[in-house]
């Protein structure tokens, strides 16, 4: 590197003097070092002041601006600022959203020059969603004064943005104090904000990340209200970030950190949050609480006069704190504490309802809610000795991205009660403690997760409760990091410790056990599963709505289950209480009801009822995507459903454009591994072997098959099956491999594989045997294989009529030609009574049927 | 899906002087530092104040996890890891200076934050350009001071990659600063 040699003050001789004299200097004291130096100054004055001013420790270090160049580094990740998006012109950053950056941009008109604010929407959140035209006409219905208009949205193949009304203004909380407004001022501003989303209720729009920081307010006096739809459009539930939620953590209401849907009373909520915070001049410290406590307006008011990091009061007078309490002890404590009651039922019914109340406050008249009895608030106001589930979903969030440091950070931002202060450190200790260079070696974040549980019982001994939700939690985590094992073996403990301490019968037992169980299907053990599912089932039955959620965990998890037993009609009826009761629970559509009716379609896939099951798939199919718009992933998986559904069926055109579409979005969606695409593939691969059509499946199934291998695919032994039927059919001399290969697959999966399949497979090596020469042996297995389907719970099969065509070929072969054209017929039979007659395969054997009968 | 095993066996063939090696390895190490960095941003409403220490643990975890037992290991690790985060500050210092010279990329009406750093860019290259005449005259100092700046290492936990005690390392920083501050042309 000539160049960087260049770059040398010394000559590499000169810079070896300097060094050992630089060092020999170093060991001495600094009378002794100037001495030195100075009779050393008479031989080489040069060198002296150079080792001088090496070792001087005074100077100013030059490495300043290359720290700050370090820490400011990562302040604008975007060193680089497009100039245009779309017809904008950007002009400058103005910040950044939890969604993407923001710009302030420019469109020039015929005679105008229009502002906007353009919000870059971030890769991974742009990815899940265009902004279709359904998109586009719920953010123009929200047209109001209160409301920053949305101007315009697109999408290209570098990014996703979205242009709203500019607003020049301050934040709500920063425009109060810097006007230093009094409280009838803040509610009336207030006010301004609730008429907006009172606005876009009745527009059936819910905004779900209302936070003070999302109000600006301009120089008028006009409250506007950012990012309005944004989060509804935006917040899908994605299997695969399920960190992804957009909301904030310090203003969600707790269904929405339980991971319930956000409604009009989420709103609510957080405008509850929102006015606290205008009045008292800081944020209510919601995250250490549990979960189902109400607030009253004593520790409102307690608090908003006690805290650690004071924001200068409304009217910074000195009686202004002990106004502030005085209204909060008063009705307006009571409007906030009745808005952010911890039952979305027992919270204003609208925001209506709310502004009345409000109306009433300002002109001194009675509020419309009642005043409740002190006895029965402090009753209601129960201190629980366990975690917030705002850790639980805190800690899963930062867990499950590995992510170290944000969830450590995460951690100390939030303020809490002290117990939960005592399970957050902890946690936040099982992980602070990253030193890569403690010489106890290097540890991975499992041997993290598994210390830590086990110093969860000396850390908490006192806190039983606590224990069981710290173990649940990490038990989660190390389920979903693939340690179902570890996972099964802290959810054992986790059980077993909740039933002592809150009895055998408690919900909480149901809702351990399945996530026990959960843990036991993903280390294999289904029969453990099975039995983990079915307790809890039975402790949840009668555990009312607030455990909804597992009770539909439990069902689910032994429908599938049963499904993989083949007990097709337990699944489908488990499926359809699952059904009835969600749509109790959350009204006639939703995405969660959509994969609902997706697994009664597959129940009736499974079963053989096509038509049905296409019904059922196309009403999933379009609930779904009016639920979440056609590129979200979770359209995959029913349209797998509704592709095989519509081939078997009879419209196979429909069911391999279908397919098609769900492959094309599985391989844009999905990561590169993932199981699903092998499986969609593999469906199409199906489809075409039943269509006839075999170079087409050859080709898909052998894409299918690496796929499958690779992802360590539980379907590679019916993939390989089907491939090796379709190489049979070509006549191709690869077959017996793959047919034995497929036989020794299905084999080791007996509990999970479908018989009907078994025995197909079993029936087509047989052909591919008798097709290579061993007629005998051949006849054998086919003859078996048709006898081990007739017998078992499956002998009402399609992959019946399968089997007898091949063992029809097989026995042509060994000249029985009565006999087998018996089968060819039989086998015609279950075709039409399955696929019905004008079904491709039923038509297919029909021909060789009189085909063959021609020949006799 | 980890990539503890590939990085770790690129790490040693590197050391052992396989150069293509030590590329991917630095091609991972780096493309984590960045990916990371991204997140954080993308991810939290407020900036998060990362600092290299944060950032160079958390790629550290991710990629090498329990596998970098070895010293050596761990001193090449952390060699990549402060080269990527000496490379992105060079880069970025770069990036910022041709914006400040309107490459076309921004407006006048710049707020004062981006007129600030650039002034630091420059100084930042200039730094840049000492440090690599610092690499090619006294690789230990320059290796002992870019640890601690790019890849934020205490003294302490130098010392141990070093095998130095921590006095050692500490006047080996002075050095390296004073050292920076000659080519810089400050003769004190």
């Amino acid at each position: 590197m000539t160049q960087a040699a260049d770059l040398r003050l010394f000559a590499p001789e000169r810079w070896a003097d300097v060094r050992k004299l630089v060092d020999r200097l170093d060991q001495l004291t600094p009378t002794e070092r100037a001495r030195e130096l100075q009779a050393l100054g008479q031989n080489d004055a040069e060198l002296a002041r150079i080792a001088g001013m090496l070792l001087d420790q005074t100077l100013e270090s030059v490495a300043e601006p290359l720290l700050r160049a370090v820490d400011n580094l990562f302040g604008d990740a975007r060193a680089t600022v497009p100039t245009r998006i779309g017809p904008f012109r950007l002009l400058r950053r103005i910040g950044a959203g939890g969604m993407g950056v923001v710009y302030l941009a420019e469109r020039e008109g015929a005679d105008f020059t229009q502002r906007v604010a353009l919000k870059l929407l971030d890769a991974n959140v742009a990815r899940m969603n265009r902004f279709a035209s359904r998109e586009r006409r719920i953010l123009a219905s929200l047209a109001h004064p209160n409301i920053t208009a949305f101007v315009d949205a697109g999408s290209d193949d570098a990014s996703t943005w979205l242009a709203m009304e500019y607003v020049d203004g301050e934040t709500l909380v920063d425009y109060c104090q810097n006007r230093q407004l009094d409280l009838r001022g803040r509610v009336m501003l207030f006010d301004q904000v609730c008429a907006a989303v009172a606005h876009a209720h009745a527009q059936l729009v819910v905004h779900r990340d209302l936070k003070p920081s999302n109000v600006l307010v301009n120089n008028e006096g006009a409250a506007k209200l950012l990012d309005f739809g944004i989060a509804q459009i935006l917040d899908v539930t994605d299997e695969r970030t399920p960190a992804t939620r957009v909301f904030t953590p310090e203003y969600a209401s707790p269904e929405q950190l339980r991971g319930d849907h956000a409604t009009t009373a989420t709103d609510v909520y957080s405008l509850g949050l929102m006015l606290y915070e205008l009045i008292a001049g800081k944020r209510l410290p919601t995250l250490g609480r549990p979960g189902d406590a109400d607030w009253t307006t004593a520790e409102l008011a307690r608090l908003a006069t006690t805290q650690p990091e004071p924001l200068p009061n409304p009217a910074a007078t000195p009686g202004a704190a002990k106004l502030v309490a005085r209204q909060l002890r008063g009705d307006l404590g009571r409007i906030i504490a009745h808005a952010v009651a911890a039952e979305p039922a027992h919270r204003y019914a609208s925001v209506l309802q709310l502004r009345e109340d409000l109306t009433r406050w300002l002109e001194h008249r009675p509020l419309t809610i009642a005043r409740r009895k002190f006895s029965y608030v402090a009753a209601r106001f129960v201190r629980r000795n366990r975690v917030a589930v705002a850790v639980a979903a805190i800690a899963i969030a930062g867990l499950i991205g590995l992510s170290v440091v944000a969830l450590w950070q995460a951690q100390r931002a939030r303020v809490m009660a002290e117990r939960a202060d005592r399970a957050r450190s902890f946690l936040a200790d099982m992980f602070a403690s990253a030193d890569p260079f403690s010489t106890k070696g290097g540890r991975t974040s499992v041997d993290r997760l598994r210390d830590g549980a086990q110093r969860i019982e000396e850390h908490f001994a006192d806190a039983p409760e606590t224990q069981a939700e710290l173990r649940a939690t990490i038990a989660s985590v190390l389920d979903r990091i693939g340690e179902p094992a570890q996972a099964r073996d802290l959810m054992l403990r986790s059980v077993e410790q909740l039933r002592q301490v809150h009895g055998p019968r408690a919900p909480q037992v149901g809702v351990a056990l399945t996530k026990l169980a959960l843990a036991r299907e993903d280390s294999g053990d289904l029969d453990g599963a099975h039995a983990d599912f079915s307790a809890a089932y039975a402790i949840l039955q009668g555990s009312g709505p607030a455990y909804a959620k597992a009770r539909i965990d439990a069902v689910t998890g032994l429908a599938k289950l049963a499904n993989l037993r083949g007990d097709f009609a337990d699944a489908e009826r488990m499926h359809e209480s699952v059904l009835k009761e969600r749509v109790e629970s959350e009204g006639p559509e939703s995405a969660d009801i959509a994969m609902d009716l997706m697994n009664l379609a597959a129940d009736s896939l499974y079963a053989e009822r096509y038509a049905k099951s296409q019904e059922l798939a196309q009403r999933a199919h379009v609930m779904l995507e009016h639920a979440v718009g056609p590129r979200h992933a979770r359209n995959i998986y029913v349209d797998n459903v509704l592709g095989l559904a519509q081939a078997n069926a009879g419209d196979i055109d429909a069911g391999m454009t279908t397919l098609r579409g769900a492959i094309e979005l599985a391989r844009a969606t999905l990561q590169p591994g993932a199981m699903m695409i092998g499986n969609v593939i593999g469906s199409l691969g199906s489809v075409q072997l039943l269509a006839g059509d075999y170079a087409a499946a050859a080709v898909t199934l052998t894409e299918a098959r690496a796929l499958n291998k690779a992802a360590k695919n539980p379907r590679l032994g019916v993939t390989a099956m089907l491939l090796g039927l379709t190489q049979l059919r070509l006549q191709g001399t690869d077959a017996l491999a793959t047919l034995r290969d497929a036989r020794e697959i299905m084999a080791a999966q007996t509990s999970s594989t479908d018989v009907a399949y078994a025995t197909w497979g079993q029936a087509a090596y047989a052909a591919a045997l008798a097709a290579a020469g061993d007629a005998a042996e051949a006849e054998r297995l086919a003859r078996e294989a048709r006898a081990t389907l007739l017998a078992s719970p499956r002998a009402k099969s399609v992959r019946l009529g399968e089997v007898d065509v091949l063992l029809a070929e097989v026995l042509d072969r060994n000249k029985r030609a009565d006999e087998a054209r018996t089968l060819r017929a039989e086998a015609l039979a279950t075709f039409q009574r399955v696929y019905g007659p004008d079904h491709a395969r039923t038509r297919a054997v029909a021909a060789q049927e009189s085909a063959s009968g021609r020949n006799q | 899906m980890s990539d503890d095993a590939p990085l770790t066996s690129w790490l040693r063939a590197s050391g052992g002087g396989d150069d293509n090696a030590g590329e991917r390895a630095y091609a991972i190490v780096y493309a984590e530092l960045r990916r990371l960095a991204a997140r954080q941003l993308a991810g939290s409403g407020n900036q998060a104040t990362l600092t290299p220490t944060a950032l160079v643990n958390e790629a550290y975890l991710k990629l090498a996890g329990g596998s970098l037992a070895n010293l050596n290991d761990r001193r090449h690790f952390f060699n990549l890891a402060a080269r990527a985060m000496r490379q992105t500050v060079i880069d970025h210092a770069r990036e910022r200076l041709a914006e400040k010279r309107g490459g076309g990329l921004l407006r006048t009406q710049l707020d004062e934050g981006i007129a600030d750093s650039a002034l630091d860019s420059q100084q930042v290259l200039a730094i840049e350009q000492a440090l690599t005449g610092l690499d090619a005259q006294d690789p230990e100092l320059a290796e002992t001071f870019t640890w601690r700046v790019f890849a934020g290492l205490t003294a302490a936990q130098i010392a141990e990659l070093r095998g130095v005690t921590e006095r050692t390392v500490q006047r080996d920083l002075g050095l390296a600063r004073n050292y920076l501050r000659l080519a810089l042309g400050g003769e004190g």
